[in-house]
């Protein structure tokens, strides 16, 4: 273990990870006492205090948030290069799996961020009205933010202290790879349904949004998020190793790929959250989101364009798809 | 909201009820607290403002006009009590829409002037409506309006370091009536000034009046007991209203 927390890259994420919490920590105390006192018709002493320690939570949240969004591609680029610690791993996908704690993590994680980015819209929302409408909502919504994030540093903590380096761990090539006969696409689906799938979702997308009809943006993105992890790992991802068994979401993140793979990975996750954030947000009476989902909109536009065009750049350059 | 003798209002209830409040102040106080005490500038304040009307907040020193003053302009928070400008309730309002609406709603002449020396009288009158959004030309327009009431368009490209007091105070004149606003608080206007100045900024403060403006100005100076125009004057001692 010990050599695992004390190379540089995990210290520096785990004391990073420790800074946020204790600030959010603070945050989250002072929200309680907002939560179940905040009266705003009131011109009371008590209430102008609440309502100048309301300003400092914001600015803590934001400030937290701010930290924490780059540890997320950080986390990744740490796995990656804990791997020539750990035997059997060649990527972030074998140190990942190197024990239980890693795929819980990885999902609390996006989770988290998605909590914050929905929080920072309410917030948004909230101050642009001048009279803290959705104060109670998003104090609500932040003591979630609080629990996934103690939670995700908890699995933080046993993951990297649970890596046992003696131990040998699956490569991508294991742990992506098919047997003969085996069909890893969901609902039976051949590559090429599920091509037709993805871009048919994303066409979908991009058309809802622009007629605004939110409940087929809900559906469609979702979805299209669902098929695209499956459509990178299985075929996509293939063109840009340029290796029809490499299957591996992680491998393009590292160097000799060009780290396409945070491009890849963040317009995605960067588009759906935007999606998912705007359409709560317009939930809320009076307000208005078309900017969000355009840019959203855009992101997975330039998901879709670069994954397609390392395809094309393949057959243009041989002649021949994978 | 009850009227009580300290409430600065001696047009009578009856008068004040009809008259459109442009300021209705209730119960308002301002606290400092310094760790081991607890001081208190302003005390159990109740004042309105009529729509038009000009106020002078007479005391000494310490009184409390310019704590008065600067939580009126939204520039501080009261410790509890409401403030309500044009009907909006300042005290309460976020910082973004605070510095919106005072942009819009509100002209501060302070008694420093508080100019950027470094600039000319024309882009100093310029600034507070930049961020407001206005093109090019109807800042052009307005900045060369506002010079005109306050008697300074002849200085127009002159540094404001290089300015004398009387110049400097008209161009903070000019720069808080630039955006338009119903309201202009002044605070200690004529304290740096010589008799001749204090008189040519009177005569302002009379356009002004005459435009409709609601004016309120906090001083000790004498010359305000006598304006050549209808004022009303607020006493303040330790904190409170006193007449």
């Amino acid at each position: 273990m010990n050599e695992i927390i004390l190379e540089t890259n995990t210290a520096v994420y785990l004391l990073s990870e420790l800074i946020v919490w204790f600030m959010l920590l603070i945050a989250f105390i002072v929200d309680i006492r907002l939560l179940t006192r905040w009266d705003y018709g009131s011109f009371d002493p008590e209430q102008y205090e609440l309502e100048k320690r309301a300003y400092l939570v914001m600015t803590v949240i934001i400030f937290a948030f701010a930290v924490k969004a780059p540890l997320l591609p950080y986390f990744v680029f740490t796995i990656d290069e804990l791997s020539a610690l750990v035997p059997g791993a060649m990527c972030g996908a074998g140190v990942i799996s190197a024990n239980g704690y890693g795929l819980p993590l990885l999902f609390v994680k996006i989770v988290t961020t998605l909590s914050f980015v929905l929080w920072l819209t309410i917030n948004h929302y909230d101050l642009e009205e001048g009279d803290y409408p959705w104060f109670r909502l998003k104090s609500l919504l932040f003591i979630a933010v609080f629990t996934l994030v103690s939670v995700e540093l908890w699995l933080d903590i046993s993951f990297f202290t649970h890596i046992d380096t003696t131990r040998p761990t699956s490569c991508c090539s294991a742990l992506f790879g098919l047997l003969e006969g085996e069909n890893p696409l969901p609902f039976g689906l051949d590559t090429k349904s599920l091509l037709l799938l993805f871009y048919t979702l994303y066409l979908v997308t991009v058309g809802s949004i622009a007629i605004s009809w939110n409940s087929m943006t809900a559906i469609s993105s979702t979805l299209f998020l669902y098929i695209s992890y499956y459509a990178v790992v299985y075929f996509f991802g293939t063109y840009i190793y340029q290796l029809p068994t490499h299957r591996c979401p992680f491998c393009m993140m590292q160097k000799e790929y060009f780290y396409v793979g945070y491009i890849v990975w963040g317009t995605l996750l960067g588009g759906y959250f935007g999606i998912l954030s705007s359409l709560v947000a317009e939930t809320l009476p009076g307000v208005g989101a078309e900017r969000v989902k355009r840019f959203s909109a855009l992101l997975l536009t330039i998901f879709v364009a670069v994954c397609s065009a390392y395809v094309a750049y393949y057959y243009i350059e041989n002649g021949v798809l994978l | 909201m009850e009227r009580n003798s300290h409430n600065g209002n001696i047009h009578g209830d009856d008068e004040t009820n009809e008259r459109d409040m442009v300021v209705e102040i209730e119960n308002l106080y301002r606290r400092f607290d310094d760790g081991s005490d607890t001081f208190e500038a302003l005390s159990d304040i109740s004042l309105t403002v009529a729509r038009g009307e000009c106020v002078i907040l007479k005391g000494v020193s310490g009184s409390g006009k310019t704590t008065l003053l600067a939580i009126m302009a939204g520039l501080d928070r009261p410790s509890s009590g409401s403030v309500l400008v044009e009907g909006r309730a300042i005290s309460k309002l976020p910082d973004r829409h605070l510095s919106r609406f005072r942009g819009k709603h509100i002209g501060m002449i302070f008694q420093h002037y508080n100019l950027m020396e470094h600039l000319s009288v024309r882009d100093n009158v310029s600034v507070p409506l930049v961020p407001a959004g206005f093109s090019a030309d109807e800042i052009e327009m307005m900045v060369s309006e506002a010079m005109e009431m306050a008697n300074i368009s002849h200085k127009s490209r002159m540094e404001a370091g290089r300015l004398s007091g009387g110049e400097k105070q008209r161009t903070a004149i000019a720069r808080a009536i630039a955006p338009g606003p119903e309201i202009v608080l002044c605070d200690e206007p004529t304290a740096n000034l010589d008799r001749a100045n204090a008189e040519i900024f009177i005569e302002i403060l009379g356009r002004l009046y005459e435009k409709g403006k609601t004016i309120v100005v906090a001083t000790h100076d004498p010359i305000f007991e006598k304006l050549p125009f209808p004022s009303r004057v607020v006493e303040m001692s330790d904190g409170k209203i006193t007449e």
